[in-house]
């Protein structure tokens, strides 16, 4: 029996599970806020910890898309879904309705917004940037002219802006940070080969497979200095060039330095677009935000609501790969639940 | 000579089987957020006072958990109380109040 | 002579109030300092003791600062203020009219209708006696307001009213019972002799109907008497210790004493004069599950009993709301701040302020504060406009920061706070400037206050009007809506509110919230309270927030880098410095001139000559 799954979020989790869901009978609709698919994947240039190209890595995604399976609606974003007789109604803003059997939430996250964090000066001072945005530069493979003509000389990169911060409202780990910070280093170095690169961490978080690896290299190879401080307060000079205050805590002395450049490694909070969703479904969240899951440990794919299920990083910051295999988790708990429901 | 012998031989090692609790304990319950700090630095980076001399509030409460009196009697003299401190710290902790109270409490009754 | 025992409690009670009075306001007065007597002496006779008795009249009478809150609240405490003290100065006129001479025993006023049973025949004294029947009836529908709000507090304008110790409730009962006790008495007289008017003859008659009201008018005497007496005995050791001593402490107000740092003279005064109205509760804005009598009224009980209130002390946010409130006028932050002083000893390494290096020949001095680090946009801002002014400036603390003194002395350290404040002084003289610009209400307090330095002090919110208005910077009106958020220490504590809404109102619209002026609420952020948890701290911030948005603004405007980040954190709107939107707005020349001021606004000022 052919049923309807709607999967809101055409990200990388979406698009892994729509293709898991591919070889089931049943009819998969991508529901995409923008108008195209990829997520925040599209604007990455390398991955870590390997340097896999973002690029083909999305293609590959998306290679079944041309094929129209899934169904993907462009510029559409969910206002509110509601439980009616036994299946879920899921509205969009435009108007239109879309009865589902069953609802899988792809819908992401949202990178913590830095002007939120004034004393860092995004926002005031120009040559403060974000590690989106630098991945940005590294797509284009040039830097902007106000940064020392394209060729920043010293580069300072700060971890944990926006995460483990009561003050900015979040006091989760984003976990991916720190590699994040080791591999735009590298990348730094490896792009401008007269630059030093500075790092100003709490923690080095290099939990996953070839992280620690990684980081020794940085030390090793590319010779990048790492301070163990978290980083108080920026401050700008008369010529842009920025001087940040932190504490060497492992000297235990308090420490400032100028820099071409700042970049602020942002944490990943829950995405905003899913609060018309959670809220109409009355979808419990984590003290973090982040959507709660049936059980953390054996049903984390699964919500408290029948039919609604959970992959990617909607439910918890989650690096790709594990993106990826979430969602194809996903995929199957919503195969499995469509059966057991068809045979009761 | 004097340099060897069986005299008492000074360490250099600290033994943290012989903290003294009591000073963590006091202000514990004074400003229960102590037990929140995770040594980040902020507080000292942004210190006024550590512009100008060695007064580190990020050691100041470390030296308290340790249970380092003498340390600390000295050098929270050198406060402002200006409050940047705790206004940057992310885990919340009340640094200017930890801080006020090892003052008047080595004020009053000195450890 | 006109006698009878009964009157002997009253007598008593009033000849026991009298004494006490006299040692403790002799006491204070002692307290008061060098040169007092003759400072007394001088303004004695002077228009501040007019000035004087018209404050007593309007606030200690009839009330009017309680009127501003809530009508019924005003009129129950006018009725009895008023009404009691019209009741004892007509009867005295009463009693001298009646006698024809004006002393009498003291005691024959208050006890008229017992003495003097003839019933009055003349037109005066029948007006006397209809007045003086009115002034009960005016007074008993107080009480009756009174016992009213014991049980519903909120039909006055209260949410919360003050819970009363034993003692205060003793004395309280005593006082409601004066004046029915007063009616019963001269009614059961009249009952037999008819000598009342349109309140109490009725009552008499209808009483004498019923009761032996020969027989029980005396022991009616004697309970009024009683109760009188023993309402004045209790008086100094009750909250009604304020219905005396409020009136001395105007005059002493009005005669120019201040409160000082010590609890004495005027502070003393102080701490007797609340009559734990209660009214402070309800402004408090700390979480009050939380902080159960921890308010004013409770603090003032503690200091009054002498109790050790260190703790107490350490838990306001100094935000004066409840003094903005108080119908007393009592300057309740300074009784915080001054029972902070630590008892052993507390002192500053000077090396945490050493001095700062200035040069000479500047014009205008910028300080942005301790805090202004951590909100850079409005040094930033400042700079870009002080720039654009073509004036001669320094920014003091671009390099360093330093700290001017004032959170020492809100926690209660002032001799320390004027220790390390001097780097900051001698920077100022040393500079040679005439203004001195500072963004944060806090450093300007210290300033303006503490300071006594030779050189124009201003709020860069008056600054920048200044500036704006004399044309040496221009700026390009918008359509944008603002909320203005007043900070505790440049609104309250400095009485500057109107010239940031100026600037606003060139920028945009100003929308208007409730709780603005004198009585806008605190960001949370005061460096003013020790002890608040920082989750406390956001519950006052977040709410604050709420509250400014309520209208959904574009942005919230606000005058102070404390308010700024407070508010940001959970403000759905932008919240943004006054600086920075006057900045944004500028519009900035395209070739440079120097603009010259047309006259030294500190020669204006009679500053510099």
């Amino acid at each position: 029996m052919n049923k309807t799954i709607v999967i809101v979020g055409g990200g990388p989790a979406g698009l892994e599970a729509a293709a898991a869901l591919g070889s089931s009978p049943h009819h998969v609709l991508i529901l995409e806020k923008e108008h195209e698919t990829g997520g925040k994947l599209k604007n990455w240039h390398h991955l870590f910890p390997n340097f896999a190209d973002a690029f083909e890595i999305l293609k590959s995604l998306e290679k079944t898309l041309p094929l129209n399976n899934p169904e993907v609606k462009y510029d559409s974003n969910v206002c509110k879904i509601e439980q009616m007789d036994g299946k879920l109604l899921v509205l969009l803003n435009k108007g239109e309705k879309i009865n589902a059997d069953a609802v899988l939430l792809a819908t992401g996250f949202d990178l913590f917004d830095a002007h939120k964090k004034e004393e860092y000066g995004y926002g005031i001072y120009k040559n403060v940037v974000t590690s989106f945005e630098l991945e940005e530069m590294f797509k284009i493979g040039s830097f902007p002219d106000h940064l020392k003509d394209g060729m920043p000389k010293k580069i300072a990169m700060v971890h944990c802006v926006g995460s483990r911060d009561k003050k900015a409202g979040n006091l989760h780990c984003s976990k991916l940070c720190c590699i994040t910070g080791v591999k735009q280093a590298i990348e730094l170095r490896k792009h401008l080969p007269n630059s030093s690169v500075y790092n100003f961490y709490m923690d080095l978080r290099m939990y996953g497979q070839h992280f620690e690896e990684l980081y020794q290299e940085a030390q090793e190879d590319y010779g990048i200095t790492f301070i163990r401080g978290r980083v108080s307060e920026i401050a700008e000079n008369s010529e842009g060039s920025l001087q940040v205050k932190a504490e060497d805590t492992l000297s235990g002395r308090p420490m400032k330095m100028v820099f071409d450049m700042v970049v602020l490694l942002l944490g990943m909070t829950p995405a905003s677009s899913t609060t018309p969703i959670s809220v109409s479904l009355g979808l419990p969240r984590t003290n973090a935000g982040f959507l709660s899951p049936l059980h953390q440990h054996i049903a984390a794919n699964e919500t408290c609501i029948p039919g609604l299920f959970l992959a990617g990083t909607c439910r918890e910051p989650l690096s790709l790969q594990e993106s990826i295999t979430d969602a194809r988790a996903a995929a199957f708990k919503i195969i499995e639940w469509l059966k057991l429901k068809d045979n009761n | 000579m004097s340099k060897w012998g069986f005299t008492a031989i000074k360490t250099n090692q600290s033994d943290l089987d012989l903290v003294d609790h009591g000073l963590i304990a006091t202000i514990g319950n004074l400003e229960p957020s102590i037990f929140w700090c995770i040594g980040c630095g902020s507080c000292s980076a942004t210190c006024t006072s550590a512009q100008f001399n060695n007064f580190n509030p990020r050691r100041i409460i470390h030296a308290i958990r340790s249970g380092h009196v003498k340390y600390i009697t000295d050098e929270v003299d050198k406060c402002l109380l200006c409050g940047k401190c705790q206004m940057v710290c992310p885990r919340h902790v009340n640094t200017r109040n930890i801080i006020l109270n090892v003052k008047q409490i080595t004020g009053q009754n000195a450890i | 002579m006109r006698f009878d025992y009964f009157v002997v409690p009253f007598c008593f009670g009033f000849g026991y109030l009298i004494i006490i009075l006299v040692f403790k306001y002799g006491r204070w007065i002692r307290e008061l300092g060098e040169g007092t007597a003759l400072r007394i002496f001088k303004s004695l006779l002077s228009r501040k003791t007019l000035q004087a008795l018209s404050e007593i009249f309007l606030e200690c009478l009839v009330h009017r600062k309680v009127f501003r809150i809530n009508l019924l609240l005003g009129y129950m405490h006018m009725s009895l203020a008023l009404g009691w003290f019209l009741l004892i100065v007509i009867g005295k006129f009463e009693a001298s009219y009646f006698t024809g001479e004006f002393t009498n025993e003291f005691y024959f006023p208050i006890f008229f209708r017992f003495f003097e049973l003839n019933p009055h025949r003349t037109f005066a004294l029948q007006f006397f006696n209809a007045l003086m029947d009115l002034l009960l009836l005016f007074i008993l529908s107080g009480v009756a307001l009174a016992i009213y709000k014991r049980f519903k507090s909120s039909a006055m304008g209260m949410n919360s009213s003050t819970r009363h110790t034993s003692g205060d409730k003793w004395a309280l009962a005593l006082l409601w019972m004066i004046f029915p006790l007063r009616l019963l008495a001269e009614s059961l007289t009249a009952g037999f002799a008819g000598n009342g008017s349109f309140l109490t003859q009725p009552l008499g008659n209808l009483l004498g109907m019923i009761f032996p009201v020969r027989s029980l008018a005396t022991p009616f005497w004697w309970g009024y008497s009683i109760v009188l007496g023993g309402f004045m005995v209790a008086l100094p050791y009750s909250r009604y210790m304020h219905i005396p001593t409020e009136i001395f402490l105007i005059l002493l107000k009005n005669w120019g004493f201040r409160p000082g740092e010590s609890i004495s003279g005027v502070v003393a005064c102080e701490l007797y004069s609340c009559s734990r109205c209660g009214i402070c509760i309800d402004r408090c804005q700390m979480d009050p599950a939380i902080n159960k009598k921890n308010q004013m009224v409770y603090f003032l009980r503690e200091l009054r009993a002498g109790n050790e209130v260190t703790q107490m002390a350490h838990n306001c946010l100094l935000c004066g709301r409840c003094q903005e409130i108080c119908p007393v006028g009592l300057d309740l932050t300074n009784l915080r701040m001054i029972s902070r002083k630590p008892k052993g000893s507390f002192h500053i390494n000077p090396s945490s302020s050493p001095s700062i290096p200035v040069h000479s020949s500047t014009n205008v001095l910028y300080f942005a504060g301790c805090m202004g680090s951590l909100t850079p946009g409005i040094g930033r801002s400042m700079e870009v406009i002080l720039k654009e002014s073509g004036e001669n400036y320094l920014f003091l603390d671009k390099e360093k920061s330093y700290c001017c003194g004032r959170p020492l002395k809100l926690a209660g350290h002032m001799e320390e706070a004027e220790k390390i404040s001097q780097n900051i002084k001698e920077a100022i003289v040393s500079s040679g400037a005439h203004t001195l610009v500072t963004s944060c209400p806090i450093c300007y307090k210290s300033f303006k206050d503490d300071y006594r330095c030779n050189l124009r002090v201003l709020h860069h919110s008056e600054y920048l009007l200044e500036i704006i208005q004399s044309r040496l910077i221009l700026i390009e009106p918008g359509n944008q809506r603002f909320v203005y958020h007043d900070p505790c220490e440049l609104g309250r504590k400095s009485g500057i509110y109107n010239q940031p809404r100026e600037i606003l109102d060139l920028l945009g619209n100003i929308t208007n919230v409730e709780e603005a002026y004198g009585k806008s609420m605190c960001c949370g952020g005061s460096v003013g309270h020790l002890s608040i948890s920082m989750d406390e701290r956001e519950q006052i911030q977040k709410s604050t927030s709420i509250y400014l948005n309520q209208n959904n603004p574009d942005c919230i405007a606000t005058a102070c880098p404390l308010c700024k980040k407070s508010l940001a954190k959970y403000s759905e709107s932008q919240v943004k410095d006054i600086a920075e939107l006057v900045a944004e707005n500028m519009i900035q020349s395209n070739f440079k001139y120097h603009r010259t001021r047309k006259s030294n606004p500190a020669k204006v000022a009679g500053i510099v000559s």
